[in-house]
C-alpha cells in the first residue's frame, strides 16, 4: 500500500514535471515566434483604402456620377498635390485609394458591395452611397464591422435617429433643416410673419421637413394656421389652396418635388392667392422651375444644400471664427474639371453654374474624412469617430459640426435662394448672401 | 357657417375643372362605345398632346400658345389615331376584349418609353398665363376658364357631329348594331378608323388644354394617371355615353372641389370619389347615363 502510494506520488510528480516542461517550451516557442516573426510596432499599410458603392446606373445615376467625379477629384488632389494624408502613428504621409463599385441604385446591391469592400478589399474608412434610402440600408453593416462612414447624400434624419449608428458621420444638413432654416430667415424680416401655412406631399421626405417646420414655427412664436398633407401625384391644388387662402397666412411653406412646386405656384396665381412669401421644397432652386413658370417664378424661395455662388471662402470662415480647411471654391471647380478630363465621369465644368450641389456634398465629405484621419493620427475606427465629435471647422461647403451622440450634422447651414429678375439670389445665410430678400413679395396684380 | 362667396368659389372651381375632366374622358368613351376597345393608351395620347403644345410653344418663341396649338394638335391626334388603328387595332377589333386591352397596354408602354427616349424625363411646363378675373372676392382663373370653354365647345361640336352629319350618324349606327349598320351599306372598318382617330384627337386636345390648368409641369409618365382618371369618369357616367362622360367629369370635378376645399383632408378625396363611383355602380351598373 505504502510503496504503491509512494510510487503513485512520484508518478504524479513526474506527470506534473512533464506538463510544466511542455508549458515552458510552448511559452518560449511562442515568445520566440512573436519576437522573430511579428513585425516590430504596428503594420504600416501602403495606402489608405476608402471604399464606397455609388450609383452609376439606375435612377440615381446622374447624381451618383457627380458625386463620384468629386470623390475622384479629391483623391487626385490629396495624392498629387498634398502627397497623401499624414498619419502620426506611422510618422508619414499615406496616399489614399478610392475603391468603388456601381450599386445600380439598388439597396440590395449596395449592401452586398459594402460587405465585399469590408471583407475582401479590407477598406479602412468608407464613404456612404448616394441617397437617403441607400445610406439607410448600408450604414448598419458598416457599423457592425466598425468602419467609420461619412454620409454625403443621405439627408434623412431617420438614418441617424436615436443613436442608431455609432460609426457614421453626416456631412450634409439633415431633412429637418430644409424648411426650418427658411423660417429662421423669415423671423428676421419685417413685418415679422406671424401666420404660417404648411402643405406637403404626404411621403417620407416632405413630411419630415413639414414636421420640423411646424415645430420650428411654434418655437419662433408663429401660429401654424393650416397644416395638411396631400396625396402624392396631386394635380389640382385649387381646392386645397382655396382652403388655405381663407386663413390668410403670411407664409406658405411645404410642397414636395418639382411638379408640386410648379403647380402650387401657377395655381396660387390662378386663384390670386398671394401670401407675403412662398417657400417650397426641392423644386424651386432647379432651373426647370423658372423655365416652366417664366416670370411667375419670381420671388419664390427654396432651400438647398449648397449653391455655387454661396461658396464659403477663407475670409467668410474667418468672419465666422472658424478654421478654413481644404481647397477654395475656385480651386474646387478646377479640380472637378480636371477629374472630368481624366476619368470622363460626371460632367465638364466650364463655369460655376455647372457645379451641382452633389459635387460639393461629396467633396466636402472627403474633406471631413481627411481632416478626421489627420487629427486622429491613426486608422483606428474608434479614435477616428471620437475625433469627429471634436471637429468644428469650415470648408467651401460650409460649417461642419456633428451631434456627438448620433452623428447627425448640426453645423452645416442650408442655403435659401430666391428668384429675382430671372436669377437665383442667395438670401440666407447672411454671410454668403448675394442679395436681400424681397419681402413681402409684390401681389400677382402688381406683377402683371 | 360657410360664407356664400366661399361656396360660389368652390362651385366655380369644381365646374371649371369638371368640364375639362369631361373632355378627358370623352375620347376614351367614344372609342369604347363604338368598338368595345378599352384604350389604355388614352393617357399617353394626352401626354403626346401636351408635348405637341409644348414644342409648338418653344419653337414658335411663345407665339403659338396652347389654345392656338389645338389647331395643330387635334389633326395630328387624328392622324396618329387612324394610323395606330390601321397598323394595330384593326387586327384585334373583332377579338375578345382582353386582346385589345393587352395590345393597347403595349401601345401605352411603347409611347411612354419613346417619349422618354426622345424628350428625356425632365419636367416641362409652358410658361403662358392669363390674368384672373375677380368678381368681389371670387376669383376666376382665365386660363382655366378658356380651357373649360374650349372643352365644352369641343363636346358640343361632337354632339352636333353625331346628331347632324352622315358620318356621325354612321358612327352611332355602328355602335348600336355593327351587323345592321354594315347591311345598310356603312363601311364599318372605316367608321372604326374614324372613331379611333376621333378619340385620339380628343385626347390630344385634352392634353393641350391640361397644360393650361393642372399640368404645369409634366413628364412622359403622366399618361397612367389620366388613363385611370378618364376610366373612372367614363365608368361613372356610363362607358360609351358622351353625355355620361361630361356629367361624370362634372361630378368628379365638383366632388374634388367641395370635399377637398371645404370639409375633409385632401388626402381622402380620391377615396371619396371611388366610393361614390362604387355606390353608383351598385345601384346602376351601366353608369349614370349608360343604357
Amino acid at each position: 500500500m505504502k510503496s504503491y502510494k509512494f510510487y503513485s506520488r512520484r508518478g504524479i510528480a513526474k506527470i506534473y514535471a512533464i506538463v510544466a516542461v511542455i508549458i515552458v517550451i510552448l511559452i518560449v516557442a511562442g515568445a520566440a515566434y512573436y519576437f522573430f516573426m511579428m513585425p516590430k510596432g504596428p503594420a504600416v499599410p501602403e495606402e489608405i483604402k476608402v471604399g464606397l458603392s455609388i450609383s452609376l446606373t439606375g435612377k440615381y445615376a446622374r447624381k451618383g456620377e457627380y458625386s463620384l467625379q468629386a470623390i475622384l477629384a479629391w483623391q487626385d488632389w490629396v495624392n498629387e498635390e498634398l502627397g497623401g494624408i499624414y498619419i502620426k502613428e506611422y510618422g508619414k504621409k499615406l496616399p489614399v485609394k478610392i475603391i468603388y463599385y456601381d450599386d445600380k441604385s439598388e439597396k440590395e446591391t449596395a449592401v452586398k458591395l459594402y460587405e465585399k469592400l469590408i471583407l475582401e478589399d479590407k477598406i479602412h474608412v468608407a464613404l456612404c452611397p448616394y441617397s437617403s434610402a441607400l445610406t439607410y440600408a448600408v450604414t448598419p453593416i458598416l457599423d457592425k464591422y466598425k468602419i467609420v462612414s461619412f454620409s454625403h447624400g443621405g439627408a434623412s434624419v431617420k438614418i441617424y435617429a436615436g443613436g442608431r449608428l455609432k460609426y457614421s458621420v453626416q456631412v450634409l444638413s439633415p431633412t429637418t433643416q430644409y424648411l426650418a432654416i427658411a423660417l429662421e430667415m423669415f423671423a428676421t424680416l419685417t413685418p415679422k410673419p406671424t401666420k404660417v401655412a404648411i402643405i406637403f406631399e404626404d411621403t417620407e421626405f416632405p413630411r419630415s421637413c413639414a414636421e420640423a417646420a411646424k415645430a420650428k414655427a411654434e418655437e419662433l412664436g408663429m401660429t401654424v394656421v393650416h397644416y395638411e398633407g396631400y396625396p402624392k401625384g396631386l394635380k389640382d391644388f385649387i381646392p386645397l389652396l382655396t382652403k388655405v387662402k381663407e386663413k390668410e397666412p403670411d407664409i406658405l411653406l411645404g410642397g414636395g418635388y418639382l411638379p408640386d412646386a410648379v403647380a402650387i405656384a401657377s395655381q396660387s396665381k390662378e386663384i390670386n392667392f398671394c401670401p407675403k412669401a412662398f417657400c417650397l421644397l426641392v423644386g424651386v432652386p432647379m432651373p426647370d422651375f423658372y423655365e416652366a413658370l417664366g416670370k411667375d417664378a419670381e420671388y419664390f424661395y427654396g432651400p438647398t444644400q449648397w449653391e455655387p455662388q454661396a461658396s464659403f471662402t477663407p475670409e467668410v470662415a474667418a468672419k465666422m471664427g472658424l478654421e478654413f480647411y481644404g481647397p477654395t471654391p475656385d480651386k474646387f471647380m478646377e479640380l472637378l474639371a480636371k477629374s472630368y478630363k481624366k476619368y470622363g465621369i460626371g460632367k465638364d465644368i466650364k463655369s460655376p453654374e455647372d457645379v451641382e450641389y452633389h459635387h460639393a456634398e461629396a467633396f466636402a465629405a472627403c474633406l471631413v474624412l481627411q481632416k478626421a484621419l489627420e487629427e486622429a493620427g491613426t486608422l483606428n475606427s474608434d479614435k477616428i469617430r471620437a475625433v469627429c465629435n471634436e471637429l468644428h471647422f469650415c470648408t467651401f461647403f460650409g460649417e461642419f459640426k456633428i451631434d456627438p451622440a448620433t452623428g447627425l450634422q448640426v453645423g452645416h447651414k442650408m442655403v435659401v435662394i430666391q428668384w429675382q429678375n430671372g436669377k437665383k439670389e442667395i438670401v440666407w445665410p447672411r454671410e454668403v448672401a448675394t442679395a436681400d430678400p424681397v419681402y413681402p413679395m409684390p401681389s400677382w396684380k402688381e406683377r402683371g | 357657417m360657410i360664407a356664400w362667396e366661399t361656396l360660389a368659389q368652390v362651385l366655380i372651381n369644381g365646374l371649371i375643372t369638371g368640364g375639362i375632366y369631361g373632355l378627358i374622358a370623352l375620347g376614351l368613351s367614344i372609342i369604347f362605345g363604338v368598338m368595345r376597345v378599352i384604350n389604355i393608351a388614352h393617357g399617353d395620347f394626352m401626354m403626346l398632346g401636351a408635348y405637341t403644345s409644348y414644342w409648338l410653344f418653344v419653337y414658335s418663341g411663345g407665339l403659338i400658345n396652347p389654345f392656338i396649338s389645338l389647331i395643330i394638335s387635334v389633326p395630328l391626334g387624328f392622324i396618329v389615331g387612324v394610323a395606330i388603328y390601321w397598323i394595330l387595332v384593326n387586327r384585334v377589333v373583332e377579338a375578345p376584349e382582353l386582346m385589345s386591352l393587352l395590345l393597347m397596354f403595349g401601345v401605352s408602354t411603347f409611347i411612354a418609353n419613346m417619349a422618354l427616349w426622345a424628350w428625356t424625363a425632365y419636367y416641362r411646363g409652358i410658361p403662358y398665363t392669363l390674368p384672373s378675373i375677380s368678381i368681389g372676392s371670387i376669383v376666376i382663373p382665365l386660363c382655366r376658364l378658356l380651357a373649360f370653354i374650349l372643352a365644352i365647345a369641343i363636346t358640343f361640336g361632337l354632339y352636333v357631329l353625331f346628331t347632324k352629319t352622315y358620318i356621325g350618324k354612321a358612327v352611332r349606327a355602328v355602335s348600336q348594331n355593327r351587323l345592321a349598320a354594315s347591311l345598310m351599306g356603312i363601311d364599318v372598318v372605316k367608321i372604326f378608323a374614324f372613331s379611333f382617330g376621333l378619340g385620339a384627337a380628343i385626347a390630344f386636345a385634352a392634353g393641350s388644354l391640361i397644360t393650361m390648368s393642372v399640368e404645369r409641369a409634366f413628364d412622359p409618365y403622366i399618361g397612367g394617371h389620366y388613363t385611370l382618371l378618364s376610366f373612372c369618369i367614363a365608368v361613372l357616367g356610363g362607358l360609351g355615353s358622351m353625355r355620361g362622360a361630361l356629367i361624370g367629369g362634372l361630378i368628379i370635378g365638383l366632388i374634388e372641389s367641395f370635399t377637398g376645399g371645404l370639409f375633409i383632408p385632401v388626402s381622402l378625396v380620391p377615396a371619396i370619389y371611388f366610393a361614390i363611383m362604387y355606390l353608383v355602380l351598385l345601384f346602376k351598373p351601366t353608369g349614370l347615363m349608360g343604357r
